[in-house]
């Protein structure tokens, strides 16, 4: 059985996480490509996840992915450890994502990858489709588009920061850190963009 | 109609869904070793000589390194096995007589007391075969007879030179 996507929840404050990130990374800096590795495993699922719920398509957040930490390596030597290394990284990858998404433009392609079978078994998804529909799985699947659409017509500061927040589940201060904008202008966003959610899924929504 | 805060509840139910979005099983195994051979490639790729290429592949994977070494014990191994067989010693017996051979047909040739000795019947057959070189027309050339030189037949030395046996 599989389990969902980890959230980070914030990832800068563990201490012992961090100490172990700047060994490997002081490691990885000499040429130690395990160390490397070790990193790659440690934050792959997250920044995969960013940058799905950025692009909505499996493919490209793949290549996503593979870009930023290969661009992340190159740039190892540079990092000179002011901010954590998930921040730094997590700064490489949204910024690919966001000039990936400029140059991508008016070509959107949706690649949405299965639902996880435990979603079936979520009491709160199930709370929210079983009133609309009896056919679970076709209902959910309709919801599932409804919500790539919906975060795709959102702006990419706005659709980055519902990622970050609502999906994955980081603090604003961490978010601000990685957007490179002070925690106000985060929530200001967030408002912002929920609010835009709020109207195109306002069939889901009472 | 509910309240913003609510509605705010249903919305992050909703984004909840997103979730369960994931690849593949195996997905991320996949990508982790993609980026690692993209890493090893470049880095492969850095190195000037082909001598440091080839050592840092076997950086990578150790196994190519024991494998080689396997490979150089094997060779070393079959050498030492085949310098200690049979053959090798019959043609070590060989060698001695063919190389008197050559070298008597060589116009500098001065013969040595055993060849002398041990091979004087066989030398005398083979000289009466026309000389052939086959390192072109120079070395087919009649050499200056000087001090240390001598007639390209061991026979017709002059007697000075003839070293003989009691």
């Amino acid at each position: 059985m599989t389990a969902t996507l980890r959230t980070p929840a914030a990832p800068a404050t563990d201490a012992k996480e961090s100490v172990s990130d700047a060994m490997l990374v002081a490691r990885a800096k000499r040429g130690d490509l395990d160390a490397y590795d070790e990193l790659v495993r440690r934050y792959q699922e997250r920044i995969y996840s960013a940058m799905y719920h950025m692009t909505s398509n499996h493919e490209d957040a793949s290549d996503l992915t593979q870009e930023s930490f290969i661009k992340a390596y190159r740039a190892l030597k540079s990092f000179k450890g002011d901010s954590s290394f998930f921040t730094w990284l997590y700064r490489i990858a949204i910024n690919k994502a966001i000039n990936f998404l400029k140059q991508r433009k008016h070509v959107h392609e949706m690649s949405l990858d299965d639902l996880d079978l435990n979603a079936e078994h979520d009491p709160d998804i199930v709370a929210l489709i079983s009133e609309k529909t009896p056919r679970r799985q076709a209902a959910l699947s309709e919801l599932q588009v409804r919500l790539n659409e919906a975060m795709q017509k959102l702006s990419e500061p706005h659709r980055l920061v519902v990622t970050l927040h609502d999906i994955q589940g980081l603090p604003h201060e961490e978010i601000g850190r990685i957007m490179n904008c002070n925690v106000a202008t985060v929530r200001t966003r967030l408002f912002y963009a929920r609010q835009q959610l709020q109207a195109y899924l306002s069939d889901y929504i009472k | 109609m509910n309240s913003p805060e609510e509605q705010f509840s249903e919305l992050q139910r909703l984004l909840a869904i997103k979730r369960h979005e994931r690849p593949p099983p195996g997905h991320f195994d996949r990508l982790a070793q993609q980026i690692r051979r993209a890493l090893e490639a470049e880095t492969v790729g850095a190195c000037s000589t082909w001598w440091e290429r080839f050592i840092s592949r076997f950086d990578m994977q150790p196994a190519w390194a024991a494998a080689l070494a396997v490979a150089v014990a094997a060779v070393y191994l079959y050498a030492f096995v085949v310098s200690q067989g049979p053959q090798s010693q019959q043609l070590s017996v060989h060698h001695p007589a063919s190389q008197d051979w050559v070298s008597a047909t060589h116009p500098f040739w001065i013969p040595s007391v055993a060849t002398s000795l041990n091979s004087g019947e066989e030398s005398r057959a083979r000289s009466a075969t026309p000389f052939r070189s086959s390192v072109g027309p120079i070395m087919g050339m009649e050499p200056v007879h000087g001090f240390l030189t001598s007639p390209r037949n061991p026979d017709v030395l002059p007697a000075s030179l003839i070293i003989r046996t009691p």
